[in-house]
């Protein structure tokens, strides 16, 4: 209604987390990492963060700085693939079956320092090689 | 002057009168208190990740995140460069600094203390840290903007405080308390049905999908798993949800429905702190609730207590006439 009152409406989000996988170039090798401080009041700002990954606007930007926060905390990290990822929770009807629950990427995006050289081997990039 | 004149005039006094009628001042320091309390606890909450969650090189950097928030509303940001500027350290320790004087300033407001000034400056400092962390604020933030700003405007150092206590002159009762209060529970009752409408729109809500979904999360998944097996259940409970919400602009005005829609809007945020752990957005809500309705009920309890003892009086009366003329014989008999 866009007052800011609607809490989980129309209806509350599946919920979503973000997976930042680095590549350092110094050890040839993948990291994969993600926010996880409990469930204080740190974490319930983070959780509306992640959510933010949902609205149209300024996305890359947004996805920009995510990545540059982790290059903070990885200095040696070259690249950095940013993954918004939902909890793909079937419906109440649907779990009945008990289908397999877990995390599905929904979008992603790469960034790469200008100021570190990359990879000696391309192939290492490819989303595959992601672990 | 056609106010004192006329069938309408009368009608634009009285409703003055009633707008401006007296009101205890403890609801406005119960939600000074409160609001103190609420806000301590948060900031206490971010300080281990002060500077991922509202620092300059955060997880949302300051030029992202003001793309989240309105440009003119005040920020930590000139305040931070100033004291980086004057004693060269670091910006996180900047921001340890400004937080300490956060938790500061709310102390003071809890305890009552120069509540003129701090008042205002605790509205300033909460939009400054909910702003600079824009991105990350929700539910708890915005309603404690809302509640910084009622107590901006009201006199909320009245009782209840070191301010009281040495003035030796308390104003239990004022016009300002009042008016706020009123106020104050019209905007709750236009909250919850803006909530409760944005939530009847959807299928989600009375299909018991929503309750599902906030109810199961990764961690909590194994304690609600058995929803499926009684997906009726979470259907009532949805229904339920858009009862108190949009009932409540209608229900909490009639004396013999308040009680129950404030009860149950009570158990309403009990539920949302237990199940979903959003504590401090449901102390928030229902520390407005409690505080701005409590004069109300007092009132009821009261009128409620009167008209019981009005019925004993009569029920008393009627049985002296009854035993008066009652055959004390067949009485006797009875018993």
């Amino acid at each position: 209604m866009g007052n800011g009152y609607g809490f989980y409406a129309p209806r509350p989000g599946l919920p979503r987390r973000i997976v930042v996988r680095l590549y350092r170039p110094a050890t040839q090798d993948w990291i994969s990492e993600t926010i996880d401080w409990g469930r204080g009041e740190a974490m319930l700002h983070v959780e509306t963060m992640y959510h933010h990954f949902q609205e149209g606007d300024f996305l890359r930007e947004y996805a920009a700085s995510w990545a540059a926060w982790y290059f903070g905390r990885h200095p040696d990290a070259a690249v950095a693939v940013v993954e918004d990822q939902v909890w793909n929770l079937p419906s109440l009807r649907a779990s009945r079956q008990r289908p397999r629950v877990q995390w599905v990427t929904m979008t992603l995006y790469s960034f790469a320092r200008t100021d570190q050289p990359i990879a000696p081997e391309p192939e290492a990039l490819l989303p595959d090689a992601a672990p | 002057m056609r106010l004192h004149s006329g069938r309408g005039g009368s009608f634009r006094w009285r409703l003055i009168a009633q707008l401006l009628r007296p009101a205890p001042s403890w609801p406005l320091a119960g939600l000074r208190i409160g609001a103190g309390a609420i806000a301590i606890v948060q900031a206490l909450g971010l300080l281990p990740h002060l500077d991922a969650l509202v620092g300059p090189y955060g997880i949302v950097q300051h030029p992202v995140d003001q793309l989240f928030t309105v440009e003119w509303l005040p920020r930590f940001d000139p305040a931070l460069n100033f004291l980086v500027s004057i004693t060269g350290c670091l910006p996180e320790t900047a921001l340890r600094v400004l937080m300490i004087g956060y938790v500061a300033l709310m102390m003071m407001l809890l305890a009552g203390c120069w509540t003129t000034s701090v008042k205002w400056l605790c509205w300033f400092a909460h939009l400054a840290l909910k702003s600079t962390g824009a991105a990350g604020s929700y539910g708890v933030s915005e309603f404690l903007n809302i509640l910084f700003f009622y107590l901006a405007l009201s006199p909320c150092g009245e009782v209840w405080s070191i301010d009281a206590m040495r003035r030796r002159r308390h104003r239990r009762f004022s016009w300002e308390s009042g008016l706020l209060l009123l106020t104050l529970r019209l905007h709750l009752c236009a909250i919850y049905l803006s909530s409760g409408i944005g939530k009847a729109v959807g299928p989600m809500w009375w299909n018991g999908e929503s309750i599902w979904r906030a109810l199961i999360r990764e961690r909590a998944a194994i304690y609600f798993s058995w929803l499926v097996f009684v997906p009726w259940l979470a259907a009532l409970m949805g229904w339920w949800t858009l009862l108190v919400e949009t009932g409540y602009g209608a229900a909490v005005w009639f004396p013999r429905t308040r009680w129950v829609w404030i009860g149950m809007t009570l158990l309403l945020h009990a539920g949302i702190a237990v199940f979903l752990g959003l504590w401090l957005f449901s102390a928030t809500m229902m520390l407005l609730n409690f505080c701005a309705w409590a004069p109300v009920l007092q009132r009821d309890w009261r009128t409620l207590r009167q008209r019981r003892a009005n019925i004993d009086q009569k029920t008393r009366a009627i049985s002296r006439r009854i035993s008066r003329y009652w055959p004390v014989s067949i009485v006797s008999r009875k018993h």
